[in-house]
């Protein structure tokens, strides 16, 4: 199922903004340079990040200062980067994690 | 104060020895310095294992095993025990040459607990295992628990059953004379006893010392370290070396406990210890050879704490040779805390005049002169 | 006793942690005085939560983002000329007491010494656990502060802003001047910190341009309030985040009144405590602060601690703020640079005067904003179903059950049911664990031990630990010679 769009929005919206491309769960996606992977999923949809390793629910980033480990992504390959200390670079691969823990 | 017995240390030895020989009729003080569960007893790594134990503690552990079973009944709590089956794994045919040796030897006692398991039955207890892995022995009824709930539910049963657990009471000296012994706490007070149970851990050799009755048993700060829930990847199955220190333990949560005997140096007299990062990325190393699916998880915490060491790596239990009426339990350091029960059980027992269960004669405190 | 030593000779004088005010303050310092520094950061650019992307924001940003932040833009030219070691987006794991820390930068761990540490870790905001705080959607208002300086992101559906603190009112100016969309504004403080407060504003007026902007501050987002038809609720008590698989309404209490509101993001605020979690797991002693309620280490003026090579600059030791942590991390570098002989005794006197005289100016409001600011009573008297520990998802129910039997530790109670074990390592669950301790035990804070911190203070991966490189050994390292187990 598609998620909802996102609940936030580019201040500065003018066109020229410099953007890069990041593969997000194997689709490209194009999202402005120089943001955090954090800030570039919450700008591109409504979609969570990640699932409580201790019960299976579904988080998303809370403190964005890298305190609380709830925005939990792949990058390249590398399981439970913090989304919000990661900035976006050109041809990044980033993946949810969706997995459902069965501990 | 005054009771049958003293005994200098709130941790589990101390407690398990208390409520027992409460049970049977005697009273008795527990003294220690900081709060039942502070150090070893609390922060082991949990490991409930007859697997690999020296051969001279096997019947102590069998027995040790049946017991632990009965924990809800015997100190009100499960302990959080769970079955891990340990696998201690042959890496080369000379590792599985060692273990068919134990295994024949066991076997010679009367002893079935530890099982070889070939290629096939390593595979199905722990799919995930490196190829290189020959074979195995294994305990099916080992397992872990949690130390801390375990620390807290025998001081607590100790106390509900008229024990004086004396938090925060450190021994400052004891004398004995030809009544018993004298006991001096930091709070100025003395208490007085007819025995007296040395069960300090790693300040044991502290204790035996004020009664000039030496013990070669040292303080070591053991380093372990826990992962990140990877559920399923270790298929519920504790994993040991042969040859080389590791040893994997897999929680029910679905988190890896690491040890193996990897050390920090310390500051004993400031109870300051360094962890030393470096053992735990040894450890690492190891854990990827034998399990390289592991590569993901996340290594969480290290930890370490005090524990009481002895060179030949058996505990001591037993009457002191010199001081009538001291006993001594001590020396378990990477022994996990299997052996609880069954120790608290016949330390009550020689404590009481009886002779023990099973025999202690591999334990004596005079073994190393 | 075998004490850890350093064989190799330390490639830099001093490393500092964090390039916050204070980090970036105390290297440009020291670099200044002629001392060799690494500076290790988190971030990939200088400038600390406070004055996150300072260097690269748009003129628009600038504008909304104020006067402060030409401040700290100059702090991060004045480090950036200064060009001590830089290295961004590391993670310090371990810090020893000798001046090792451990660090891992690109997916990679190795080992830096120094003769000197300083930890300027900066704040956090204080996490206090309420029904639904682990959806998704709900999010701190320093969060959201971060996300509109870095990516000019702001919320485009209605938000709902709860909490008290200052933060609160700057990220609601913030959020009006941009134009985002605010349902309401829940304000949870009480008349009683007012109260209380008060007795200290005699030495607050004497930095009455302070407290001028702070109230400036409130009395533009009320106004801002009004324009927009945002309500401000007061006396707000019963927070509550709702939603199956991420947030979906907020309701509250103010008063008698039951509030409702349909929104996709709440953004919470409590005060701001410090960042301890390296400063712990060295072994610096802290200190129990009750009037805002958190242990903080427990430093000289210098910033010097227990440890005769760690320093604690900055907000890490004390919530001060950040010209405040920016005059404590000069006055750290002073310290060290005259240790160093790199600065004379009148060298040393000369300059520190002025540095502490105008620190004291600074400190001078905070006692009336401590008091004004304190968490109010009832902040962790939350209903034992609540969660507490998100890592852990262990509900405070558990807790208290666990505080009276008798075990009040939060290490202890950590490991008996795991609250703290998580990856966050108790951040987010150690003041509510301590305070729900404290209620259900009736034992003082400062009578507990605080929860201890073990490295690796952030979690690493097993294979980037087998990889590391630790090179600078103990003689007496640990042995892996027996039998496991």
């Amino acid at each position: 199922m598609k998620p909802h769009p996102s609940r936030f929005a580019q201040k500065d919206s003018s066109a020229d903004i410099e953007r890069v491309t990041v593969v997000l769960d194997g689709l490209p996606i194009h999202v402005p340079a120089g943001t955090t992977v954090a800030a570039a999923l919450l700008g591109h949809d409504d979609g969570h990040f990640c699932l409580s390793t201790a019960d299976g629910e579904r988080r998303g980033p809370h403190c964005l200062m890298g305190v609380c480990f709830e925005c939990l992504v792949e990058i390249d390959g590398v399981k439970d980067r913090q989304a919000c200390l990661e900035p976006v670079r050109e041809g990044m691969r980033v993946r949810r994690q969706y997995e459902q823990a069965d501990g | 104060m005054k009771a049958d017995v003293l005994i200098v240390g709130g941790g589990l030895m101390g407690c398990a020895t208390a409520i027992d020989l409460v049970r049977h009729g005697k009273s008795a003080i527990v003294f220690e310095k900081d709060v039942p569960g502070r150090h070893a007893s609390g922060h082991n790594s949990g490991g409930v294992r007859c697997q690999g134990r020296d051969i001279r503690e096997v019947p102590l552990a069998v027995l040790s095993r049946k017991l632990w079973d009965d924990h809800p009944d015997t100190v009100g709590s499960d302990c959080g025990f769970h079955v891990s089956p340990r696998l201690r794994l042959a890496e080369n045919d000379g590792d599985m040459a060692k273990l068919e040796k134990r295994h024949g030897e066991l076997s010679s006692m009367g002893f079935e607990h530890e099982v070889l398991a070939d290629r096939e039955e390593v595979r199905r207890l722990s799919p995930n295992i490196s190829r290189h892995v020959v074979g195995g022995l294994v305990c099916y009824t080992d397992g872990l628990a949690n130390p801390m709930l375990t620390s807290k539910a025998y001081a607590a049963k100790a106390e509900a059953l008229g024990v004086r657990v004396l938090s925060h009471h450190a021994t400052v000296s004891v004398s004995a004379s030809a009544n018993g012994f004298a006991l001096k706490t930091s709070d100025g007070k003395t208490h007085e006893g007819g025995a007296l149970v040395n069960a300090a851990g790693a300040w044991a050799g502290k204790i035996s010392a004020m009664l000039d009755d030496p013990l070669p048993v040292v303080p070591v700060a053991p380093t372990m370290m826990v992962t990140d829930r990877v559920p399923g990847l270790m298929n519920g199955t504790s994993l040991g070396l042969t040859g080389r220190a590791l040893g994997l333990m897999a929680a029910k949560n679905g988190t890896v406990i690491v040890g193996g005997g990897y050390r920090s140096p310390f500051d004993f007299d400031n109870e300051k210890i360094w962890i030393d990062s470096t053992q735990m990325a040894k450890a690492s190393k190891l854990m990827l050879e034998i399990l390289p699916k592991l590569r993901d998880a996340r290594v969480v915490r290290f930890w370490s704490a005090f524990e009481g060491n002895l060179a030949d790596k058996v505990p001591i239990i037993g009457e002191s040779t010199k001081v009538p009426g001291l006993f001594h339990v001590c020396g378990f350091s990477a022994h996990g805390f299997q052996l609880v029960p069954a120790v608290g059980r016949v330390m009550s027992q020689i404590v009481r005049g009886l002779s023990p269960e099973i025999s202690l004669s591999d334990f004596r405190p005079d073994r190393f002169a | 006793m075998s004490r850890p030593m350093v064989e190799t000779k330390p490639k830099h004088d001093v490393i500092v942690v964090g390039a916050g005010p204070a980090g970036l303050a105390c290297s440009t310092e020291l670099v200044g005085l002629g001392v060799s520094v690494a500076v290790v950061d988190e971030q990939g650019e200088p400038g600390g939560n406070i004055y996150r992307n300072v260097t690269h924001l748009s003129a628009q940003q600038r504008k909304v983002l104020g006067l402060d932040y030409t401040i700290g833009r100059e702090l991060v030219e004045a480090f950036l000329a200064a060009a001590p070691d830089y290295l961004p987006r590391a993670h310090v794991w371990q810090a020893e007491a000798t001046g090792n820390v451990c660090l891992s930068q690109n997916g990679k761990s190795r080992k830096l010494h120094a003769a000197y540490l300083v930890l300027s870790t900066g704040a956090m905001e204080r996490p206090v656990p309420f029904p639904g705080w682990t959806l998704p959607g709900v999010m701190t208002c320093g969060g959201m502060s971060n996300l509109y300086k870095v990516s000019g992101l702001i919320p485009s559906d209605p938000v709902v802003l709860a909490g008290s603190g200052p933060l609160l009112w700057l990220v609601a100016e913030h959020l009006f001047v941009m134009g985002a969309p605010i349902a309401a504004i829940l304000d949870t403080s009480t008349r009683k910190g007012a109260a209380s407060a008060a007795r200290h504003l005699p030495g607050a007026l004497g930095r009455l341009g302070y407290m001028m902007k702070g109230l400036g501050m409130m009395a533009a987002v009320k106004r801002a309030a009004k324009e927009n038809k945002t309500p401000i609720y007061r006396d707000v008590k019963n927070l509550r985040a709702e939603g199956g698989e991420r947030l979906g309404k907020v309701r509250a209490t103010s008063g008698t009144q039951d509030l409702c509101f349909d929104v996709a993001t709440l953004l919470v605020h409590e005060g701001v405590i410090p960042e301890t979690a390296l400063l712990r797991q060295a072994g610096c002693a802290h200190r129990w602060n009750p009037v805002q309620r958190y242990w903080h280490a427990d430093v000289a003026a210098d910033g010097r601690t227990n440890l005769p090579s760690v320093f604690v600059a900055g907000d890490g030791a004390f919530v001060h703020g950040a010209k405040s942590a920016q005059l404590k991390g000069q006055r750290t570098a002073l310290s060290i640079a005259r240790e160093l002989g790199r600065l004379s005794e009148v060298e040393f006197r000369s300059r520190v005067g002025s540095v502490s005289k105008e620190l004291d100016k600074e400190l001078r409001p905070r006692p009336f904003i401590d008091a004004l600011y304190a968490p109010r009573g009832d902040l962790f008297h939350v209903a034992d179903d609540t969660i507490v520990c998100r890592c852990e998802g262990v509900a405070a129910g558990r807790i208290r059950e666990v505080a009276r039997t008798g075990v009040v530790d939060p290490n202890e109670i950590k490991s008996i049911i795991r609250c703290g074990m998580g990856p966050c390592q108790g951040r987010m669950c150690g003041s509510a664990v301590l305070e729900l301790a404290v209620e259900a035990s009736g034992v003082a804070a400062e009578q507990i031990r605080a929860l201890r911190q073990r490295p690796p203070i952030k979690p690493i991966s097993l294979e980037e630990l087998a990889a590391a490189d630790l090179d600078v050994v103990s003689p007496r390292a640990g042995r892996a010679d027996e039998e496991t187990r």
